[in-house]
């Protein structure tokens, strides 16, 4: 796979401890229903408040995957080319509230370079998501491939 | 374990959002209130399923424009995503896939998976989602057909809890392999509880 059209990280851009830069987002109500509408999970514990909090949420919360996938992109910003990313893992920790208004909840992605195999080429990236000070995903990662 | 801490344990949510998250490793987004109001019918997962297959009825077709929409709702310009030109340029035949797209594929074979498979005996009232990963093996690119079997992987007791986690194994019209991914779901006090 050649990416000439994309300046892809090299193996002999990366260090074991390198930080990736930080990766600031916003989970608005109107960022559910795009994800409702294109991952197919219409669950309506994502989009109806009513019934959110008629079962003890404290309000409309995102879809684990839309905060996963928004998160993937403190990675696939640096690397590029996303298919570079061989695998990608997380734990749900804890849910992420969206409230009706015009801000949106923040979530703060950091990434860490923890390993790197310079013979493969292959890096193990350490990811942490957080909604203050609050880590909603756990033991997140990504293994990917330099060019 | 105390007769207190056993009933506040049974409980499946605190109706307080200050101590709303009991643990690290719990997510509650679903609530049952039979368990609320002490209803305590809910029955253990069936573990003679573990290995069960379930192929997808039909395959999924991959496109440019179910890939730009779900990079639109991940907030993702990436023009590898969005502009044929510029996937072409980097060694891709079509547009490709952002990493956990795969998830189109749950949703969209769900119901034909173990999750409503009425042997397992999963309320995915009580459900909520532990794990999630994804195994690439080739980039997935605008024009792929996709089909994908789901496999339950394993079915255990977690304290209180049970686990169920299996796996989509995705391959191409060739039947290569594309990726897999796994899912684990956390079924909330359905545990077989110790007597007293």
């Amino acid at each position: 796979m050649t990416s000439t059209a994309l300046s892809v990280p090299t193996a002999a851009d990366v260090t074991a401890g390198q930080e990736l830069p930080t990766l600031t987002f916003r989970i608005s109500r109107a960022q559910l229903v795009k994800y409702c509408g294109a991952s197919g999970d219409f669950n309506v514990i994502h989009w109806n408040q009513r019934h959110a909090l008629s079962v003890g949420l404290p309000d409309v919360i995102a879809h684990g995957l839309c905060t996963m996938g928004t998160s993937g992109r403190v990675v696939t910003d640096w690397i590029r080319d996303p298919t570079r990313v061989i695998e990608y893992g997380v734990r749900f920790s804890s849910p992420v509230p969206v409230a009706d208004d015009d801000t949106g909840t923040e979530i703060t992605v950091g990434a860490v370079v923890a390993e790197f195999d310079q013979s493969t080429g292959l890096a193990r990236i350490e990811i942490t998501a957080r909604m203050g000070e609050t880590d909603v995903m756990t033991r997140a990662y990504a293994i990917v491939q330099l060019a | 374990m105390s007769k207190s801490e056993a009933t506040f344990n049974a409980l499946p949510f605190e109706s307080s959002p200050s101590n709303y998250y009991r643990t690290a490793s719990e997510c509650v987004i679903r609530v049952d209130f039979r368990q609320v109001f002490g209803d305590n019918s809910c029955v253990p997962l069936n573990q003679s399923l573990v290995g069960r297959e379930y192929p997808a009825p039909t395959k999924y077709d991959v496109s440019r424009e179910t890939i730009r929409r779900f990079a639109v709702a991940i907030g993702d310009s990436n023009p590898l995503y969005h502009d044929p030109e510029v996937a072409r340029a980097a060694g891709h035949p079509d547009v490709v896939a952002p990493p956990t797209f795969l998830t189109v594929l749950t949703h969209r074979f769900h119901n034909d998976g173990p999750v409503e498979d009425p042997e397992l005996g999963l309320d995915y009232s009580v459900v909520v989602h532990g794990e999630q990963r994804y195994t690439h093996h080739r980039p997935i690119v605008a024009g792929d057909v996709l089909s994908a079997v789901q496999v339950i992987d394993e079915i255990r007791v977690a304290g209180r809890n049970e686990l169920m986690g299996f796996t989509t194994h995705v391959t191409d019209a060739d039947g290569k392999p594309v990726a897999e991914m796994y899912v684990s779901m956390i079924s909330r006090g359905t545990a077989p509880q110790e007597a007293s």
